[in-house]
């Protein structure tokens, strides 16, 4: 699993990966209320905006942390957006194929807690 | 008539007879704050006395009953007191002609920018200062331009060196608020401007702070080449809940030739004075559908003439002088993030009583809800944790500006003592905290959201 | 001490010393002053005189002008409910506790909306009908990646047209207009472009004529686009809803409920979309909900869309609406019910029919769609420029405003409920002889 400054994890198996937010995200959002899914089979480059979630008081926007096509969203979140901030680990939004990266824009599991410490 | 062409669903709406009406909608009155309430210390919103000479001049049939499309030389009272209006306002700013077109303040910044769009249109980047308006980044994206942030520095003010890395040549233009929106003025506005004019740039004047500078200074000797003006805030007409506002835009020479339809002209022939309407063939075209809010026009105008150059200068002087006032004193006690002097409003901190107390923002405006006064803005602006923002406004006499302070230091002691009392405020308004989240995740939207008929 | 600003001067004095200043010019220490022309105040009574002059210097006229301002009867109700002090100086309710009244308003308001045009969800108002046609533009650029084109019929009212071409400069969008048949949007499938992201339309359009729309929604739905519709919400006590035709957007003016001429403003826009999107609707919405102790209450809601929040990724700037006239509207509504509004937009096409007519028998004057269903407005096409002049100036005279002049050779003539049979038969006097 990898991270981003933004504050995205990413799970990569193959050439498919799985996005989602991070605990720290999920805690300064406050009680999420909505998320906007992206639309089965849009092409993402990475650092674009693929989902926005919703808290009543913020939205914040998701960047895509790699560059693939969605091919799976997880509608579970459109009915109950709060596992976000329950599970926010289990909670991926979509899922992309054909992907391609650079893991030297991403940041280790490491790196990122350093990151939130700063 | 063809049946297909018809309304298929039932109209069903209950009527309901005079009294009825008058009876349940004054119940209602009764639950809605207004500034004839009582103190309503909303900063950046100017939320001062709404005259009665105003709301009586408007409400004149000679307005009131006047179609904007009737024979120009049948409404020459409209358009010359529009002419007028908007005189005193370039007497005020040192523009040289505006537009009453623009119904509100975010209406007016999407004219202006439009008028940068026009007069740089090689140019794609508005540069916003962190602590701006949320209008202003928003207006400058709906309009297309891609916006880019000016930090602060730690004096609250704007970040010189930031704001020269941040010129180039893809800048159409600067937004600014001056006062800004912490209540400070910016001393460096003269480099500011020069810096984005060598620049090529434009220099856009939000006014929604004018109130703090009416009658004392011309914002075009600022450097500004266009602004937007608030009537619902400095010129004193009411809000009316959320609106109708008015947000007129006046720009320098250069630019009159861009400003949206239409131009209104004043006209001497044989020593008599007419008006007419023109439109220039660089306009960036129409905005709105007629003249805008006129009737707000009109309340704005007995406004100007009942204060008068003398009036406005011990607006701007009275207004600085209760904001400031207030800060002196609650800077005994609060946290004041910004300490130079502000000028009419200030913005302090909980974010320290936050950690000792859990005492939020939001706590300290529901609380003092219950002592009949409206809350100050809260959580803006955004560089600024656990913000209220404070705004007196010249309306308040010694006795409010004297009980706020009593009341905000009562309830800074309560945090310690008895915190769960603020943390369930209010409790004397008709309804308590409300549940958001259950709002937005069950929304309810209108009386058939939850099966009922209206 | 002037009347608005309550501070003696020793009032004055107290503040500065408490602040350590001897006087209010080092307040603006460091700020340069300018000098600035403006006459000094003057007192009230001075200031009731001379605008009071200025509004009699406007002529009043018996008014059959339309196109997009209605001279509709107002219930003086309306005027009483909308002048109380708590509602006209109150701000956006932010503080929902003390503002429940006002939210109570907006909630019918919307639902209001809501029953009329047949859509799902309503928000608490806009500035204008163009403006609310602008942002229905906005929302469906916001559904589309890239290039986007949007459709407007011709027979759209042609400010608002100018207003979504003025909104377009500077986008990624291109506005295309539709040709015009016997007076009616004429919307050619075959034409329509790839990138289509919303086709407006409008019933009752600029020459009052019902348009029919029998088949659209499908075709543009078909292409991932949206159908818009402007309206007037008064027309839909009679005619077919947006809801009805399957529209996903629809806008208009809600002047027309008890909103005055006012010389153009203030107006109201309203907009009511389909429940998918209610995330996309741009202003201010009021839900019910709960309070902390389980009490029904009202508060703004969705409120992650606006600017404030947003900033530079919000979709729409707007930030005030037309509240006042919002609740303004909802008295008008509350006041006449379902059949005290069908019974006024009958009167409204009946009278225009009648006058339609009338005016059409005259030799020289023709009502081109006399066949066609219109409400409340008619074109009037005239032989010659002079000739349609001198109607309009003889009218004039007889302080009739005619219409409003369109072409060359028409007027557009509006009737309300509150035209007599004495105006109408004076109006067809005037063109008779006239045309004599």
């Amino acid at each position: 699993m990898y991270f981003t400054k933004e504050h995205e994890w990413v799970k990569i198996v193959d050439d498919t990966a799985e996005i989602g937010i991070t605990d720290y995200a999920q805690k300064s959002l406050g009680d999420v209320v909505f998320i906007e899914l992206p639309e089965i089979g849009t092409v993402f480059n990475s650092g674009e905006e693929i989902s926005d979630i919703e808290s009543v008081k913020a939205a914040s926007p998701v960047y895509c942390p790699v560059s693939g096509t969605v091919f799976e969203v997880n509608n579970k979140l459109s009915e109950k957006p709060e596992l976000i901030n329950s599970d926010p680990y289990s909670s991926w939004i979509c899922r992309l194929n054909k992907i391609s990266f650079n893991v030297d824009e991403l940041l280790t599991e490491e790196q990122y807690e350093n990151f939130i410490k700063a | 008539m063809k049946n297909n062409l018809l309304r298929q669903s039932e109209l069903s709406m209950k009527a309901f007879s005079e009294p009825e009406l008058v009876r349940y909608f004054t119940e209602l009155s009764y639950r809605v704050f207004g500034v004839s309430s009582g103190f309503y210390p909303l900063g950046s919103c100017t939320m001062k006395y709404n005259p009665a000479i105003n709301e009586k001049v408007a409400s004149l049939a000679g307005f009131t009953g006047i179609h904007p499309l009737q024979d120009i030389k049948k409404t020459q009272g409209s358009l010359r007191l529009m002419y007028e209006l908007i005189s005193s306002l370039c007497a005020l700013t040192g523009m040289k002609d505006g537009t009453l077109a623009p119904c509100a303040g975010a209406q007016g910044e999407y004219t202006g920018l439009k008028i940068i769009r026009k007069a740089r249109p090689e140019r794609k980047v508005i540069l916003v200062p962190d602590s701006a308006h949320g209008t202003n980044p928003a207006s400058a994206s709906v309009n297309g331009f891609k916006v880019v942030q000016v930090n602060s520095d730690l004096n609250g003010l704007v970040d010189l060196n930031d704001l020269k890395s941040k010129l180039n040549s893809d800048v159409a233009g600067l937004m600014l608020t001056n006062p800004n929106t912490l209540g400070l003025y910016e001393f460096n506005i003269e480099k500011i401007s020069d810096l984005v004019h060598k620049n090529g740039a434009l220099m856009y004047y939000d006014g929604a702070n004018f109130n703090a500078l009416i009658g004392q200074v011309k914002v075009s000797e600022n450097g500004f080449d266009i602004l937007h003006l608030n009537l619902h805030k400095t010129f004193s007409t009411p809000h009316g809940g959320g609106g109708p506002g008015s947000g007129p835009v006046l720009v320098v020479e250069d630019l009159v030739k861009y400003l949206p339809y239409r131009i209104i002209k004043k006209v001497t022939k044989n020593n008599k004075e007419t008006y007419s309407v023109t439109t220039d063939k660089n306009s960036i075209g129409r905005i709105s559908m007629f003249y805008g809010n006129f009737l707000v026009a009109v309340k704005a105008y007995a406004y100007i003439l009942s204060m008068g150059l003398d009036g406005f200068k011990l607006v701007s002087e009275t207004a600085v002088l209760n904001a400031r006032y207030l800060q002196r004193k609650l800077s005994e006690k609060f946290f004041m993030p910004y300490k130079s002097p502000c000028m009419h409003e200030f913005v302090l901190s909980l974010d320290d009583l936050k950690e000792k107390t859990s005492v939020t923002a939001l706590d300290f405006a529901k609380s003092l809800i219950d002592y009949k006064m409206y809350a100050p803005t809260i959580y803006f602006p955004l560089i600024v944790k656990e913000a209220l923002m404070i705004e007196p406004t010249e309306t308040e006499n010694l006795d409010t500006l004297n009980n706020f302070c009593d009341l905000m230091f009562d309830l800074l002691d309560k945090s310690f003592t008895n915190s769960k009392e603020l943390k369930e405020a209010p409790t004397l308004s008709d309804v308590g905290r409300i549940d958001e989240v259950k709002a937005v995740k069950e929304p309810i939207l209108s009386v058939y959201d939850e099966g009922e008929k209206i | 001490m002037n009347k608005y600003i309550p501070q003696t001067e020793e009032e004055k004095l107290l503040k500065l010393k408490r602040i350590g200043l001897k006087n209010t010019s080092e307040l603006f220490d460091g700020v340069k002053k300018s000098k600035i022309e403006l006459a000094n105040g003057i007192n009230e009574q001075e200031v009731f005189s001379y605008i009071n002059e200025l509004s009699e210097i406007n002529k009043k006229e018996i008014i059959f002008a339309g196109f997009g301002s209605y001279d509709h009867y107002i219930p003086a109700v309306v005027d009483k409910v909308s002048s109380i002090d708590s509602f006209l100086t109150t701000y956006t309710p932010y503080q929902a506790e003390i503002s429940q009244g006002l939210l109570r308003v907006f909630f019918e308001y919307q639902s209001y909306i809501v029953h009329l045009t047949g859509l799902d969800v309503s928000n608490s108002s806009l500035y204008d009908v163009a403006d609310a046609a602008v942002e229905a533009c906005a929302i469906s650029l916001s559904q589309k990646k890239g290039h986007a084109s949007i459709l407007l019929s011709g027979t759209v009212h042609p400010n608002i047209i100018s207003c979504v071409k003025t909104w377009a400069q500077g986008l990624d969008c291109t506005v295309l207009i539709s040709e015009v048949k016997n007076g009616k949007a004429l919307i050619d499938k075959e034409v329509l472009p790839d990138d289509l992201a919303l086709v407006l339309v409008q019933s009752p359009n600029v020459y009052g004529l019902i348009e029919d729309y029998t088949g659209l929604a499908d075709i543009i739905h078909k292409r991932k686009s949206l159908f818009g519709i402007i309206t007037d919400p008064m027309s839909l006590a009679i005619f077919r809803t947006p809801g009805e035709w399957g529209a996903d957007i629809s806008v208009g003016s809600t002047q027309s409920l008890g909103i005055p001429l006012s010389f153009g403003g203030p107006y109201c826009g309203f907009m009511s979309v389909k429940r998918e999107f209610m995330r996309k609707i741009p202003g201010r919405i009021v839900g019910k909900t709960i309070d902390n102790q389980g009490r029904p209450c009202y508060v703004l809601t969705l409120q992650a869309r606006e600017q404030h929040i947003k900033r530079e990724r919000a979709s729409s700037n707007i930030c005030s609406n037309q509240a006042l006239m919002a609740l303004r509207n909802t008295v008008y509504l509350k006041y006449h019910g379902s059949s005290g509004l069908y019974n006024i937009a009958d009167l409204c096409l009946k009278k225009s029919i009648y006058l339609a007519k009338e005016l059409n028998k005259i030799s020289g004057v023709t009502v081109p769609f006399i066949n066609d269903l219109f409400w409340r407005e008619f074109r009037v096409d005239f032989i010659s420029k002079e000739i349609r002049d001198k109607v309009y100036s003889s009218l004039s005279k007889a302080n009739i405003c005619a219409g409003v002049k369109l072409s060359n050779l028409s007027l557009l003539v509006s009737v309300t409920e509150k035209r007599s049979e004495d105006e109408m038969s004076k109006y067809i006097d005037v063109v008779k002889r006239v045309l004599k």
